[in-house]
């Protein structure tokens, strides 16, 4: 459906075929992160061959087609959402405490 | 030699193509008039690496070095079930509640240590000097 590439990255939106229940249809959309990396040389006395791939597949959304209504319905990662407010917190816990330190030590050392 | 790295980039083609978009949304399961579609979060990697090198004058099949590696890994997490009844869709999200139980409480203890260094300078600049 959609993609976007920066050197070895990429990052793809994709629509699966869709799955028939009855009457109606299900279309899953997917993102899709990867990483490769291919890489061979070959020469008359040596030969070096390396080739390396990551792929993170994570559902965006579905689309349910019905006589007569069609409707986009997100999903939603909620651990992963909520790991990313855990650290979100965290860093800014760890910066409120290095701006404090940091004024406590201007005010001890009589600096404005 | 060329034919050993022409099979393994092949190989590496086909791991590829083996993830797809089926490999996220699960076999639709029917009771009754509510179908359920499990939907999962997959990430896999694999890696090979090989080299071979014939030293300068010695041709004989012996003296030749040849040696390779590989490995691979996947990671299949659930993420939702999407309900499906004749007159409506839902999707009910599946928290993993130990992994976030663990990073509260690592972010707690990391925290807590901090701001206790914080509190322990501010009762020190409090504290008059004798």
């Amino acid at each position: 459906m959609w993609h976007m590439r920066c050197g070895p990255w990429r990052y793809r939106v994709e629509r699966g075929d869709p799955i028939q229940m009855g009457e109606s249809r299900l279309f899953p959309i997917v993102r899709i992160w990867s990483w490769r990396r291919r890489r061979a040389r070959i020469a008359s006395q040596s030969l070096m061959a390396q080739g390396a791939l990551m792929e993170s597949i994570a559902p965006m959304a579905v689309v349910l087609e019905r006589p007569g209504e069609r409707r986009l319905v997100p999903i939603l990662d909620l651990t992963r959402l909520l790991l990313w407010a855990i650290a979100g917190l965290c860093l800014a816990g760890t910066l409120a405490a290095c701006r404090s330190l940091r004024l406590l030590s201007r005010s001890a050392g009589g600096e404005p | 030699m060329s034919d050993i790295v022409s099979r393994f980039f092949q190989v590496f083609e086909e791991s590829r193509a083996s993830a797809s978009v089926q490999a996220v949304f699960g076999p639709p399961e029917t009771r009754g008039e509510v179908t359920v579609i499990p939907v999962a979060a997959v990430r896999y990697g694999v890696g090979f690496g090989m080299g071979a090198n014939t030293p300068e004058g010695t041709e004989e099949a012996g003296a030749q070095g040849l040696g390779g590696g590989g490995g691979a890994g996947t990671r299949v997490r659930p993420v939702a079930v999407i309900e499906i009844t004749p007159t409506e869709i839902k999707v009910h999200p599946i928290i993993d509640y130990s992994r976030l139980i663990m990073a509260g409480v690592c972010a707690l203890v990391w925290l807590a240590f901090l701001w206790s260094g914080v509190l322990k300078r501010f009762i020190a600049s409090r504290t008059p000097a004798r």
